[in-house]
């Protein structure tokens, strides 16, 4: 505990430098200037700013990343409340209190309840990042071949189901995403599969191109084709939270904390699940459940804990199991690998500072945050004015220039506009792109399980369900599996009647 | 047939032959017998397991299609529309041809006022979306060219 406590102390004392901070203040603006703007997501602010900071030292990288990706998650709702239009995906449970208190004439009020929710949410995420990562960690150095293949199998499939409207497309952007990692020299003999000659694909496909395409490019795509309404911003009161807000919700502050992290840990759910089931369960045990949808500060204040605290518990599994949460911690875990970090069960062995060099950052984005929710809110709101022709292009010269400067050759430029046209198409005919990021994302590991286990076991597959813990993970996919299938069926059964 | 089962059948054709396809592949791969591969360390076993899966899923999609008589939606939202071309064709002219020819600022600052101006609100007087067009290919160009190349040391295509 009390190492813990030092080794946090440290990570503050080693950040607490000019320009560490500065970077830390202007990667959060980034991000809640891209979190706010609809069309553009967490996952693709995260995907754009690693390509940008591919030469930092990998301390400053990560942590203009982690600010990057708090600093998006909270900004979406600025958008969702003055515009009824949330800003990522994460900040669609707060468009129905948010806007609803912005036409009462209490904007204001609305964003200072999201900047309080998501301030504490990221604190309470934080404890547990800081509490959990050690004795997961130690956990996980006891997880094996048969393990590791089914929580990325889980990650995939939970993805798949959560995170679209139908688990079916959902599974298959999955598996499809574990086929496209597979792409290029397999591990075992060095052999080029799916690369047909083409030198550039027997490395494989690299992930930034591919999520700067399928995040970037094709949400760019998506946005270019619908005409953007006239913008039209609800004037706001003042943004300063009132503390009777926060003692009167303290216990749905915390208990949105906790359902926001631990669905961050469960591998590729992410922040939207997270907001609406703390949204859901504090409407189940409020008093006031009538308000819900009509204006209810409880409401919001749920939305907006559940999503922010869902970031840091989207770390733990990161950094002790390399297996991701949500899709932009997918984009963070990549950039940890191309700044030289090994996430996974070693890492509390090999580098513990750097778990709470992760808390400490995340520490600096909540104060970004904080910062821009009460001060320069009135400024930002601004930037929604800015019309869609003006940012499109830029972002595009932004998505083509990331791509190639993560080897500095054109191919990924076509890889990222493969995906983005291929994402595009995936996206009009409703398949959820966060299972397939997951799916590329997994894939090595599961392929690489997989094999070691079947050699191991020599072929015998008993132990992918007699083990203890891989028997859990197994049960739960295979759970998953048959509620969706009994849920659809059931639906089907309703309509018909 | 309602658009949604056509579409199911549809995507799970697709599905269905990019499973086989994918299997075919997979069980053409060199195997390294000579080498004591196994089953499990065949360069297509993974391949193979993944494509079987993918095969499953649509026809499952395809029976779902076959099977479904729900969600009547005539009016479906066609895939690609004229500003989808456009911008398109602009964002391909751009990367693979006016990248490839012009110095980094001439080419983003060209794409970016052209893109700004054909898709400016068509109410605004002539002279002033050229006007704003311009500034801000020129600013843009600029300000991308000095972060990236300057500050942050990346390479520029």
């Amino acid at each position: 505990m009390f190492d813990g406590l030092i080794a946090f102390g440290h990570s503050i004392a080693n950040f607490s430098t000019p320009e560490i901070i500065f970077y830390a203040l202007l990667s959060s603006l980034v991000g809640v200037i891209m979190g706010a703007l609809p069309g553009l997501t967490a996952t693709m602010a995260l995907a754009l700013m690693t390509t940008l900071t591919l030469k930092l030292p990998p301390n400053q990288a990560l942590l203009i990343l982690i600010c990057t990706y708090v600093g998006a998650i909270y900004g979406g709702s600025r958008s969702a409340i003055l515009l009824n239009i949330p800003g990522t995906p994460a900040s669609a449970a707060s468009c129905l209190d948010g806007y609803a208190l912005a036409k009462q004439g209490l904007a204001g009020r609305a964003m200072g309840i999201a900047t309080t929710g998501s301030v504490l949410g990221t604190l309470i995420g934080m404890f547990f990042l800081a509490f959990f990562t050690p004795l997961l960690g130690n956990l996980a150095l006891k997880f094996g071949a048969y393990e590791f293949f089914w929580l990325a199998l889980f990650g995939v499939i939970i993805a798949g189901t959560l995170t679209g409207d139908d688990p079916l497309k959902g599974w298959i952007a999955g598996i499809v995403g574990l086929f496209i990692a597979g792409i290029g020299q397999e591990p075992q003999y060095g052999f080029e599969r799916f690369s047909y000659g083409i030198r550039d694909l027997a490395g494989g496909i690299q992930l930034v191109p591919a999520l700067v395409g399928a995040f970037g490019f094709a949400e760019l795509l998506t946005a270019i084709k619908e005409r953007q309404a006239p913008i039209k911003i609800s004037a706001f009161d003042t943004v300063i939270p009132k503390l009777r807000d926060i003692t009167k919700y303290w216990r749905t502050i915390l208990r949105s904390g906790l359902i926001g992290t631990g669905i961050g840990i469960v591998p590729g759910v992410g922040e939207d699940v997270a907001a609406w089931s703390s949204y859901a369960a504090a409407k189940r045990a409020s008093s006031e459940k009538e308000q819900f949808g009509k204006g209810s500060i409880e409401g919001l204040m749920a939305a907006e804990t559940g999503d922010n605290a869902c970031v840091p518990g989207a770390i733990i599994p990161v950094l002790t199991l390399a297996i991701p949460g949500s899709a932009p911690a997918a984009v963070l875990m990549a950039a940890m690998i191309i700044h030289g970090v090994k996430p996974g069960p070693m890492i509390m062995i090999e580098n513990p500072q750097f778990v709470y060099d992760v808390v400490a950052m995340m520490l600096f984005a909540t104060i970004g945050i904080l910062i821009y929710g009460l001060v320069l809110t009135k400024a930002l709101v601004q930037v929604l004015r800015v019309p869609q022709n003006f940012l499109i292009p830029i972002i595009f010269v932004l998505c083509v220039v990331g791509s190639f400067a993560i080897a500095g050759r054109m191919f990924d430029v076509y890889v990222m506009l493969i995906f983005g046209l291929v994402g595009f198409g995936l996206r009009h005919f409703g398949y959820p792109m966060a299972p397939l990021v997951l799916g590329i994302v997994l894939g090595d590991l599961l392929e690489k399980n997989l094999r070691r286990a079947l050699i191991l076991s020599d072929g015998d597959i008993s132990p992918f369900f007699t083990r203890p813990i891989s028997g859990v993970v197994a049960a739960l996919i295979f759970g998953t599996i048959a509620w969706k299938i009994w849920d659809i069926r059931a639906n089907k059964i309703n309509k018909g009647a | 047939m309602s658009s949604s089962s056509r579409s199911d059948l549809w995507g799970g054709f697709c599905w269905v032959a990019v499973g086989a396809f994918i299997l075919i592949e997979s069980l053409r791969m060199e195997r390294f017998d000579n080498m004591g591969a196994t089953l499990y360390t065949y360069p297509g076993f993974v391949p193979g397991v993944i494509s079987s899966v993918i095969l499953l899923l649509g026809l499952v999609m395809i029976f779902r299609g076959l099977k479904s008589k729900v969600a009547v939606d005539t009016d479906a939202e066609p895939l690609v529309n004229r500003r989808f071309l456009i911008s398109f064709v602009c964002m391909l002219v751009f990367s693979l041809i006016l990248l490839a020819h012009a110095h980094f600022l001439v080419a983003t600052a060209l794409f970016v006022g052209v893109f700004t101006f054909l898709f400016a609100d068509e109410e605004t007087p002539l002279l002033k979306r050229l006007t704003s067009a311009s500034i801000n290919g020129v600013i843009s160009s600029c300000v991308v060219f000095f972060l990236f190349q300057e500050v942050f040391l990346v390479r520029l295509p």
